[in-house]
């Protein structure tokens, strides 16, 4: 069986809000500081006791509360950095209509469009052994003649693959490992 | 240690010699909720519609277990599961496989029973065929097509005379539960013994009983050698009851496209309907009318569509030239069961204005004891005629008028003595045809025998023999043709014609058994 993985799921509602604070942040020219920013708010969204908090489904606190909140929260986990305005009006905007349980897939939808305008992709290298330097400068090189736009490659180490490497980008699976060959193996055997 | 079948080294080093060892792209996404046979996956952004989609294997050797991508959305996928989906959970993956969904198909079919998918479930062993087709195909066009002019005999004389079938043509089998639907299509599959139509009997949503009863009764008429079956059980997913006449099609368009002739039988289509309307539902697309979506209409045209029969030309440029002068054709006769005689309801109607014509069955007729129970005056046929046998045609024309003046005047038949005699006589002679179109399950009959129980009914010779004794008196007349007239009967099933000489063949026939008949 697969490993889980919790996905964030990117919901209809949400895609006006990352497309508006997108925009907002590309001609304020802010737009690492609003993807560390939706971030933080991400995380302090997806939290159990804090979703319960902050969602529309607590009576107790107003729209204009939750926002307040929200924003030390934000400006906590940030490192005590000043909010700019825009990000503080958004999350009051965002409690307003009850989307603060929203957050994440903003963030997702938001990394999407940063992406898309800066043509970069992110591309995870997961590897049975530590890559060398020149390895990963030839995977990059590969991968930037095959998408046609700068990668930005994290590694990750998995024993579990045997040999070999699994590439990851977006949707697009490249599998090369010695553990995805031996499971084909398998099943070419079996049929 | 217990062994697996596969694990036999011959296999094993087969597989070993197909098996490519190369890293491969493709397409991943996660299931982001499952329930009721459909899948929501998250991901899979250039999956195509209609595609295959591969899930985790329920046991790690075991065969992967496919999907169906049905629903492609701004976010997600909507998938319908092919078969069990208990070991799937929230979060496994689901790999694109960059396919249409392909079912085997070949001779190495025929005599097996398989099911949607094309996997054999008669115990028989693996079927040996390389060749596979995609489930969905667009129907041939108008160009590659060629009219229905050779019938497809389906060995009952109420259907061969008043109905007549041609190859490539699509005549729909209407009626209510237990009005012998499914008898009237068996006994077509048995009558194609001999005669090269290679035949497909799709079961949607029937009992496996059921089922394990049509492939018996097949069986022990011989007709399971030019057979193949394609069961969706009641107990199947949906889906599988969805894709299987598809499947089936697929199986017969094989030996169209190589010149020959299929006869394939949905047996039924509103099952079918009904399993789409579930799988939609639960995809949540909108309902229309009878809760059905909206493409149900297009669900059976492109299926029934793809029965035609095609052009010389079109079939020597599907066989690459090694076939030439000869004219493929599929024949499809699709059942719908209705509920309570409404044949206007949502499915019947629209299964009725696409095919080339209806076999109505009744309850009423069946009761009263008319087997085949078909209704004469709303069976029809709209382009067999152009391929009926001709001396069928000549004699089986005066049955459907006879039997239409019969219905009229059948409300006046109990005031018979008061009656003159012009109403007496078509009375009689309606009550004899009627008689005469009753047929035993299982007894198809050749051109010639038919031939000679119409010419009897023609020409008067059934005039004087009492209601109750027409169909001993037929049994005879055709024991007598059989054992005396051997070379008139090869005659007529050869050429089918009625000339002077065989005319002149049958009267001596009916004759000579009428003079010695004592009744």
């Amino acid at each position: 069986m697969a490993e889980t993985t919790t996905v964030v799921r990117p919901t209809a509602a949400a895609r006006p809000y990352a497309r508006a604070a997108f925009e907002d942040a590309q001609t304020s020219q802010a737009i690492p500081l609003w993807s560390d920013l939706l971030e933080a708010a991400a995380a302090i969204a997806a939290d159990s006791a804090l979703h319960r908090l902050l969602g529309p489904w607590n009576p107790v606190l107003r729209g204009q509360q939750k926002a307040e909140l929200m924003a030390e929260l934000c400006r906590d986990v940030c490192g005590g950095i000043a909010l700019p305005e825009a990000f503080t009006t958004f999350l009051r905007l965002l409690a307003d209509n009850h989307r603060l349980h929203l957050l994440p897939s903003i963030a997702v939808l938001y990394e999407r469009l940063r992406a898309e305008a800066e043509s970069v992709v992110r591309a995870e290298l997961i590897s049975a052994i530590t890559v060398t330097d020149a390895q990963r400068k030839r995977v990059i090189k590969a991968l930037k003649a095959r998408f046609k736009r700068s990668v930005v490659l994290d590694c990750k180490i998995d024993e579990a693959l045997v040999a070999g490497a699994v590439i990851r980008v977006g949707d697009l699976v490249i599998d090369g490992s010695a553990r995805g060959r031996l499971n084909k193996l398998a099943t070419a055997l079996s049929q | 240690m217990q062994l697996k079948p596969s694990e036999i080294s011959d296999l094993i080093r087969q597989r070993l010699h197909s098996y490519q060892a190369v890293a491969e792209a493709r397409t991943e996404g996660t299931i982001i909720s499952l329930a009721d046979g459909i899948a929501r996956i998250y991901g899979l952004d250039n999956v195509m519609q209609g595609e295959m989609i591969e899930f985790p294997a329920p046991r790690e050797g075991d065969p992967v277990t496919y999907g169906l991508a049905m629903n492609l959305e701004r976010d997600s996928v909507g998938s319908v599961i092919l078969g069990d989906f208990e070991h799937l959970s929230e979060g496994d993956k689901a790999l694109c496989t960059g396919r249409i969904l392909e079912v085997p198909v070949g001779e190495a079919l025929l005599g097996r029973v398989v099911n949607a998918l094309g996997h054999p479930i008669d115990g028989k062993g693996p079927i040996k065929t390389d060749l596979s087709a995609p489930i969905e195909k667009i129907a041939p066009g108008v160009i590659e097509r060629q009219s229905v002019s050779q019938p497809v005999q389906t060995g009952l004389k109420a259907i061969d005379a008043m109905v007549p079938i041609g190859r490539g043509q699509r005549e729909l089998i209407i009626g209510d539960r237990q009005t012998g639907k499914t008898a009237v299509a068996i006994d077509a599959i048995i009558n194609q013994k001999g005669t090269g139509i290679k035949c497909i009997y799709v079961a949607i949503g029937q009992k496996n009983s059921s089922i394990a009863n049509v492939v018996r009764k097949l069986e022990e008429h011989g007709a399971m050698d030019h057979t193949i079956v394609v069961a969706a059980s009641a107990s199947e997913s949906a889906a599988m009851l969805f894709i299987a006449p598809y499947s089936g099609c697929s199986m017969g368009e094989y030996f169209r496209d190589r010149g020959e002739d299929a006869l394939i039988i949905y047996d039924d289509l509103s099952k079918q309907a009904v399993a789409y309307r579930q799988v939609s539902l639960l995809l949540r697309r909108p309902p229309g009318r009878e809760a059905f979506p909206g493409d149900v209409f297009y669900l059976h045209s492109r299926l029934l569509e793809r029965a035609s029969r095609i052009n010389a030309e079109e079939v020597e440029r599907l066989t690459n030239g090694a076939v030439k002068g000869q004219t493929g054709s599929l024949t499809a006769l699709p059942v719908i069961e209705t509920q309570a005689g409404d044949v206007s309801a949502f499915v019947p109607t629209n299964v009725i204005s696409i095919t080339d014509g209806q076999i109505y069955l009744e309850t009423d007729l069946f009761n009263a004891g008319i087997r085949p129970a078909i209704n004469p005056g709303l069976s029809v046929s709209r382009v067999g005629g152009a391929a009926q046998t001709k001396i069928v045609k000549k004699l089986g024309g005066g049955i459907r008028l006879a039997l239409a003046q019969y219905r009229e005047l059948a409300a006046f038949a109990q005031f018979a003595s008061d009656l003159d005699e012009t109403t007496r006589k078509q009375l009689e002679r309606g009550q004899r045809v009627t008689e005469l179109m009753k047929q035993k399950q299982y007894s198809p009959m050749s051109v010639a025998e038919m031939g000679i129980s119409l010419f009897a009914v023609e020409r008067g010779y059934l005039d004087d023999i009492a209601l109750n004794k027409i169909g001993a008196f037929e049994a005879g007349l055709l024991a007598h043709a059989r054992a005396h007239y051997a070379e008139l009967i090869a005659t007529i099933n050869a050429t089918g014609d009625l000339n002077g000489e065989i005319e002149a063949g049958l009267k001596k026939v009916a004759e000579d058994f009428k003079a010695n008949y004592v009744g």
